[in-house]
């Protein structure tokens, strides 16, 4: 199995003494779930950034997709995410004034083109086909959230990075959300890494590592290998 | 506020006008008169559109109730026209009738309604066509030439030669009605004015008058140039400008279209003061959305541009309900304050678009600058 991931000694440093991230080592498998686990401010967040082109490492190897993307400049990176990477973040962000249908061609538009069809279908895939022309306050957090995975998952991203996606939802809807995204892998065999501080949502995973300090501290092997 | 300022030059030269004549067209030859056809020639010509109106005249010496007076022929409507600063009590003279300057109505203690005897003083040998001293036959026809907008009362009722009061020869007259009182403050408070067909008939000019008095607009280019240009256009004559009038409207016109054009100015800085800081604020306030959109995919440049291109549109919007709304104002300036209709300059409008959109593009330039400095990875995280 090929890795759409590999990380070599991963640093990102603020100042001399403040690192978020202190030598990382990872591996992640084509089709794999790892979840990322850790307490605030360990650096499980910066990691995910990392991963999708929104911050650059200050040392080390970071290769997405196959492609180095620690020395790429802010508009190859802007080019790399919104071809390769899906983002769904723990705060519900979708554009208040446009419907449902609207924020996921969103992201079309900045990809490619906007297409209706395709956005519907996606909308129709995470069960909101009834609620295409909604505005986000005419829905709920979980609908919203939704919203931000099919807009996540439009432009078939190889890899999709969510980052708390249920820390602002009640449970029945985060088991939705995360049912929809095991399925979404099972079937689609979608590459998904999940950051979380929720041991319980680990369960949906086919891996687990656990982030303290900016270190990977625990690294269980389960579907691939990993090197930490 | 653009064609505001465009607009008021034209409307304040028009009103200006008031002030009187800017230029008279004297005959070439000091001794000579000018065809009363050069009237319509100059109103009707290539410089009609900017010609305000014009005035014949037509002076002889003359004696009035046996007094000696200036008796001015001219076309009373178009003179009102030229000088609309007379006053005038009655009604305009017609055939077989007179108004006479308020210095001739008191030396004569006349009203309208009263008659007077109006003979034209004989030509001297000179051949000046004024008056004569009768005793010395000396030089008061030609002083009298010289000051035909002079108070001639005082000329006449002492000969210039001999300093004695003589009577003056005269030739035929006719007795007539006084139908106005003209006061102007002026020389024409010494003048008894008749229909210009009346005197040239009594005086036997033909259709010469002595000069013209012309009221041209100044709002597109000095007094000096039109004259110039008459002085090419019709032969025989020789336009002089009234510096007083002309240049006091320039410079006025000047002044009051560079403090318009000031106050346009400081209206636009302060608009375009405006739009920089409510892009700004927007800008800050849509942080979470241009962070998300960058997150998805959106460079730099496609956010700026985003930026930039909201600016335009609002600059757009705002240039046509400024138009609309400048229409409606311009409109009422021009009816509350000059009593004329005043309309939106139509070369002002693409001037004001283009100065709407680069004031706004430039205001914006600051905002996609921010905005393309927004860090998706903080924003979207909340901080």
């Amino acid at each position: 199995m090929t890795n759409i991931v590999e990380i070599a000694g991963l640093e990102k440093r603020y100042d001399e003494r403040t690192y978020a991230l202190r030598g990382i080592d990872l591996r992640i498998a084509e089709g794999e779930w790892l979840t990322i686990l850790g307490p605030s401010g360990s650096g499980k967040s910066t990691l995910l950034n990392m991963l999708g082109c929104l911050d650059r490492p200050t040392a080390g190897s970071l290769q997405v997709c196959g492609v180095e993307t620690s020395g790429m400049k802010q508009r190859e990176l802007a080019v790399f995410r919104r071809e390769n990477v899906g983002l769904v973040f723990q705060q519900q962000h979708v554009i208040p004034y446009l419907t449902a249908l609207e924020n996921v061609m969103l992201a079309q538009y900045y990809h490619s083109v906007a297409d209706k069809d395709a956005a519907s279908a996606a909308l129709q895939h995470v069960g909101l086909g009834h609620r295409l022309h909604h505005v986000p306050g005419k829905l709920s957090g979980g609908e919203q959230q939704r919203v931000c995975i099919a807009r996540a998952l439009i432009n078939q991203p190889k890899l999709l990075l969510a980052d708390e996606p249920t820390g602002n939802l009640d449970r029945a809807n985060a088991c939705n959300v995360y049912d929809m995204l095991s399925k979404l892998h099972q079937e689609a065999g979608q590459t998904i890494v999940l950051v979380t501080h929720d041991e319980s949502a680990a369960e949906y995973g086919d891996r687990t590592i656990r982030i303290e300090d900016g270190r990977v501290v625990e690294s269980p092997h389960r579907a691939c290998s990993v090197a930490s | 506020m653009l064609s505001l300022s465009v607009g008021v030059r034209a409307n304040l030269s028009t009103e200006i006008r008031r002030f009187g004549a800017n230029i008279v067209l004297y005959p070439q030859a000091d001794d000579g008169l000018l065809d009363d056809s050069v009237g319509p020639r100059v109103e009707k010509g290539a410089l009609g559109s900017r010609i305000y109106a014009s005035a014949p005249f037509l002076h002889q010496p003359a004696v009035v109730s046996g007094k000696p007076f200036d008796l001015v022929g001219t076309d009373f409507a178009d003179a009102l026209k030229v000088s609309p600063y007379w006053r005038v009590t009655g009604s305009a003279p017609t055939k077989g009738q007179v108004a006479v300057g308020a210095d001739v109505a008191a030396a004569l203690k006349l009203e309208p309604g009263s008659s007077i005897d109006v003979r034209i003083a004989k030509p001297t040998s000179s051949g000046k066509g004024s008056g004569a001293c009768r005793s010395c036959h000396g030089s008061l026809g030609a002083e009298h030439d010289r000051r035909t907008s002079g108070r001639l009362a005082q000329v006449g009722s002492n000969c210039l030669s001999c300093h004695q009061a003589h009577p003056i020869a005269t030739s035929t007259g006719y007795v007539a009605t006084v139908s106005a009182i003209v006061s102007t403050g002026g020389d024409e408070d010494g003048w008894v004015i008749a229909p210009l067909t009346d005197v040239q008939s009594l005086s036997k000019s033909g259709n010469r008058i002595s000069y013209l008095r012309v009221s041209a607009l100044t709002d597109s280019e000095p007094a000096e140039k039109t004259a110039a240009r008459l002085s090419g256009l019709i032969d025989g004559v020789r336009p002089e400008v009234v510096g007083s009038v002309a240049s006091a409207e320039d410079n006025l016109l000047g002044k009051v279209q560079l403090l318009l054009a000031l106050l346009t100015a400081c209206v636009a800085g302060m608009s375009a003061l405006g739009l920089f800081s409510m892009l700004g604020a927007s800008v800050l306030e849509r942080t979470g959305e241009i962070g998300l959109v960058k997150a998805i995919g959106a460079s730099n440049g496609s956010v700026s541009r985003q930026i930039v291109a909201e600016a335009a549109v609002l600059a757009v919007a705002g240039a046509a309900l400024g138009l609309l709304a400048g229409a409606g104002i311009v409109r009422l300036i021009g009816n509350s304050v000059f009593g004329a209709s005043m309309s939106l300059t139509i070369g002002a409008v693409p001037v004001a678009v283009a100065s709407c959109l680069l004031l706004a593009i430039s205001a914006s330039l600051a905002a996609a600058r921010r905005a393309a400095r927004i860090d998706p990875a903080i924003c979207l995280r909340g901080e």
